[in-house]
């Protein structure tokens, strides 16, 4: 440490910094720069007061200043901001603000911001977005719930929102209140919706839901309705891979109209209102209600046309029965008229064959009756000569005679006995003797 | 019958009998019973979209409760 001179008394520390502050207020690389720096401890009220920080890769903080928004430029500022961005001013931002250094000898160094330049946030917003879509696209995860298949009627809702938020109420009001009568069952699982806890806390509610997925049909994340405030929340790997995960289609209505965060990639059906997402469940379900309709009258018709059809089909048999009727029992008659106009030639036909076969007997009965009699007489014939040959008339003729005793023939001697009157027979007459010996 | 069909099961049964009809697959005598099948889901699907199931309603209030 330097000695100090014993003639010197020392200038006042007010001095030693008026001096500080002269240097510092006449550099003009001091004044009006464009730097980069990160928000903290943000705090608005009629001036804008904040912390700038610049942390390394490793996320030390290596600078840190006070600065201010004046309320002359406070106004502009944040409209100039969330006009770009379309969210406004908080905390954890990368900003490139218009800054100029003033020099209190009270309250010591600050800065004052004069302007913003909120391109520079959004293009660092969408970096960040950007590396966790690829993140979540390398590790295959980002379409894993836009593959789940979208229910036909949508109406057992899980809600994911801020208890008794406007948007809630808005969307509850019209979904039940949709002029179809479609009813819709709606159960919410209370979430902070804004701020550093937004990811763990909806992160919470998609794991309750997880625990009663057979009651639900999907799940609606809403956050809408009054300012538009912090997104970068939702800008989140862990709860993007939740989402991603999640075993129902998930609907995501978070009131952002300007951009998409990093879950509205990642969800099943991505609107921008809380009153969209209750419509984009109405026109869901409606659909399904005409198609019942549609159903309905395609069944109808075809009813009709086959009922039709058929009574078609049954007069035209009522109107031709008679004519094919008429045509069958013309068709017999004409059958029954060749029948008849044939029968009496079949009849002579017939008759004629007869006549023939007849004949035929006749002249083969006149044959055989003839031949029979010829036969029968030669044989007659035959006997006749045959008795004739062998008549006693005919032996006496050829000189044999015949003796007979008491009228019987004698053809043994020994029959014969003494004194017997024996009667010999000639061809003519007979002589009587007695037997002697 | 069933009153426990889905409604995506439903809806596919009534496809499945308008193509019946369609492809004149469907005779006289089929036309009845497939026309009251037909009205039985049409009704059972409408009814599952605007008809209130107190049941449930009641089990989603419980868990609102809870929750």
């Amino acid at each position: 440490m330097e000695k100090a001179p014993q003639e010197t008394q020392g200038i006042s520390l007010y001095a030693f910094l008026t001096q500080l502050k002269q240097v510092i207020m006449t550099q003009p690389a001091l004044q009006s720069q464009w730097i980069v720096a990160e928000i903290s401890d943000l705090r608005i009220s009629r001036h804008g007061y904040m912390q700038l920080l610049e942390k390394d890769s490793a996320g030390n903080t290596v600078a840190t200043a006070r600065a201010t928004i004046w309320q002359n430029s406070l106004f502009h500022i944040l409209s100039k901001f969330s006009t770009t961005t379309g969210q406004d001013l908080a905390n954890g931002m990368k900003v490139m603000l218009n800054a100029s250094v003033n020099m209190s000898q009270q309250y010591g160094l600050s800065l004052n911001i004069t302007d913003i330049y909120p391109e520079y946030t959004l293009g660092d917003m969408q970096r960040i977005r950007r590396e966790i879509l690829n993140r979540l696209s390398r590790e295959g995860v980002i379409d894993m719930n836009k593959q789940l298949p979208l229910p036909l009627t949508p109406q057992r809702i899980a809600v994911i929102s801020a208890n008794g938020a406007a948007g809630y109420g808005d969307f509850c009001n019209q979904l039940h209140n949709n002029p179809f009568g479609i009813k819709f069952y709606t159960c919410l699982f209370a979430a902070t919706m804004q701020g550093q806890n937004t990811a763990p806390s909806v992160i919470n509610a998609l794991e309750r839901i997880n625990n009663h997925l057979h009651l639900f049909d999907l799940v609606v994340i809403i956050r809408g309705g009054g300012a538009t405030t912090d997104l970068n929340s939702f800008d989140n790997y862990d709860l993007a891979m939740n989402v991603a995960n999640c075993n129902l289609p998930v609907i995501t209505g978070i009131g952002h109209e300007r951009d998409v965060t990093v879950i509205d990639y990642v969800a099943a059906v991505c609107v921008k209102t809380p009153t969209a997402a209750a419509e984009w469940l109405i026109d869901r379900c409606h659909n399904s209600l005409l198609n019942i309709n549609e159903l309905q009258t395609a069944i109808a018709t075809l009813v009709n046309n086959t009922l039709s059809e058929e009574k078609q089909h049954l007069s035209f048999i009522a109107d031709n029965l008679p004519i094919l009727a008429r045509n069958i029992v013309e068709r017999s008659n004409m059958q029954l008229t060749h029948f008849m106009q044939q029968i009496p030639t079949i009849i002579s036909s017939r008759i004629a064959t007869a006549h023939m076969q007849l004949n035929n007997f006749a002249r083969n009965l006149a044959t055989a009756s003839a031949q029979c009699i010829k036969q029968e007489n030669m044989r007659l014939s035959n006997l006749t000569d045959k008795v004739n040959l062998l008549s006693p008339q005919n032996i006496l003729n050829r000189g044999y005679s015949i003796t007979t005793v008491n009228g019987h023939a004698v053809t043994n001697a020994a029959q014969l006995q003494p004194g017997d009157q024996m009667v010999t027979h000639f061809k003519e007459g007979k002589v009587t003797s007695t037997v002697n010996k | 019958m069933d009153n426990n069909i889905t409604y995506n099961n439903a809806i596919k049964e009534l496809e499945e009998i308008i193509a019946k009809m369609q492809n004149n697959q469907c005779s006289i005598d089929d036309l009845s019973t497939l026309t009251s099948r037909s009205l039985h889901l049409l009704t059972i699907c409408r009814e599952k979209l605007t008809k209130t199931d107190e049941e449930l309603k009641k089990i989603l209030a419980q868990l609102s409760d809870e929750e």
